[in-house]
């Protein structure tokens, strides 16, 4: 049967064009690239995406070297393909900007580096518990499409899967430094968010 | 002694537990003493929490998707599999042609195209020389290439890369190396070829004509998948309809020459390889 199979097995049954093999692999590997496309993506595009990401993999798995995992391979591709798409609509902002806070945080810092306008919890109970969960879901929706697609991939990786901030790193062609980097950024947004979404009820 | 904003700036990697040493403990020391810093934390873990269920609902596909998948899948497994069965017992595997080409033409139409074929490519490819046992499939098969290819509005690298990746995913060696052969004296590195086949996206194309290649590739691939998608984005990148009939054209050519160069076993020619 196929369900604990090693990597190894699966990636020459799939260089055998295995049908089973594809089928388990699809199974098992489209919930991860999803996230990866759906970080930067709408749904539908998201699938899109994902089904082109195995028609290129069928044609590319011959030439799959095992020096990253299958998963952050499929990853990579699924990533390569949500850029483009995002390049092809232009909606797609650089992100060349790798200092460790957001801006909307960084200006309430006094020049000596303590807080000028102090961050005030989220008192007893947690903001899940607080607001209505639709309009966090929405809201939240919004700003992880916002953010620049390979902050929210970043995030949704890490969170998502057991990947290495080294795999997600190789996944998103930049250094795992960068990769810490756009995570903290990511959660700062959301946390700037929730903090806005509290206090003024608006998104 | 950490500030606020050190503290804040290291906070997420804190979190995972990925300080060195004296960081983690210069942030304990910091958290102990600093209420604010504290809460920011904790806000950073909820906010983190919140992401932790979107992804897990990004990362359930819909069952319906799931679907569509698996049978994409097994057609195109379908296809490649249609194109590598075992040869029926009886039949052997050889690599002589099966109908030698014509190398000095008695027929004065012939002569007059082979002429014409040699001052467009500078030689008569065996593909010609096989058509030319009847001059009118001849003459109207080097019609369609002259006009495509030596004519037409779209540039002429373009469309050796169009025939480059069709032939390609059509396993006919004999169209990939003419056209491979075509792009590396127009300027084009063999891993810019490479990247043709296995990534086109990534290419020195622009947008409208690999918008035009992938919906060639596609309908040569997997005729019958709705190609509206990839119309539409063609159509996006501003392509005029004369050009949408002219790739796919090129992709239709050099589709049925795959075919019929394999089955005949067509060979390279000598002075090409």
């Amino acid at each position: 049967m196929l369900h604990e199979r090693s990597e190894e097995s699966l990636v020459s049954a799939l260089r055998s064009r295995d049908e089973a093999a594809y089928h388990y692999a699809v199974e098992h590997y489209t919930g991860i690239m999803l996230a990866t496309a759906r970080a930067m993506l709408d749904k539908a595009s998201a699938e899109d995406v994902v089904q082109d990401a195995w028609v290129s993999v069928m044609h590319a798995i011959d030439g799959f070297e095992s020096r990253s995992s299958l998963k952050s391979w499929l990853c990579r591709i699924t990533a390569n393909k949500a850029r483009n798409h995002l390049r092809k609509h232009k909606r797609e902002s650089p992100q060349d900007d790798f200092s460790a806070l957001e801006s909307d945080l960084e200006s309430r810092f006094s020049p000596d580096g303590r807080w000028r306008n102090p961050f005030h919890g989220f008192e007893a109970s947690s903001p899940v518990e607080q607001l209505e969960g639709r309009i966090l879901d929405d809201c939240l929706q919004k700003h992880l499409g916002d953010m620049p697609g390979d902050q929210s991939a970043a995030l949704m990786l890490t969170q998502q899967s057991s990947m290495s901030k080294e795999e997600v790193a190789s996944v998103l062609s930049v250094s795992a430094g960068n990769v810490r980097v756009m995570i903290h950024r990511a959660r700062q947004r959301l946390l700037l968010m929730v903090e806005r979404l509290r206090e003024t009820g608006e998104c | 002694m950490l500030s606020c904003k050190q503290a804040t700036s290291l906070a997420s990697d804190y979190l995972e537990d990925e300080l060195p040493f004296l960081q983690r403990l210069g942030m304990r020391i910091h958290l102990a003493r600093c209420s604010h810093c504290a809460e920011f934390l904790s806000g950073l873990r909820e906010a983190n929490e919140l992401v932790y269920e979107q992804a897990g609902a990004a990362a359930r596909p819909d069952p319906d998707f799931l679907n569509r998948l698996r049978s994409s899948v097994s057609a195109h497994l379908q296809k490649d599999k249609s194109m590598t069965d075992p040869l029926e017992p009886g039949a052997e595997a050889s690599n002589e042609p099966l109908i030698a080409g014509v190398d000095d033409p008695v027929d004065e139409r012939v002569r007059r195209i082979f002429d014409d074929i040699r001052e467009k490519e500078g030689f008569v490819p065996n593909l010609f020389r096989a058509y030319a046992h009847q001059p009118d499939v001849l003459e109207y098969n080097w019609a369609r290439e002259k006009s495509l290819l030596y004519g037409g509005i779209l540039d002429e690298s373009f469309k050796s890369a169009i025939v480059v990746v069709v032939s390609s995913d059509n396993h006919c060696d004999y169209c990939v190396h003419h056209h491979r052969a075509a792009l590396l004296s127009s300027g084009f590195s063999c891993a810019e070829i490479e990247m043709l086949v296995s990534d086109p996206e990534n290419t020195r194309f622009s947008d409208r004509e690999k918008a035009l290649l992938a919906l060639a590739r596609q309908a040569n691939l997997d005729p019958h998948r709705p190609a509206d998608l990839l119309l539409a984005r063609v159509r996006a990148e501003g392509a005029s309809d004369a050009e949408i009939i002219e790739a796919m054209s090129v992709m239709e050519l050099y589709s049925s020459w795959n075919k019929f160069l394999d089955v005949m076993r067509i060979p390279l020619e000598s002075d090409v390889c």
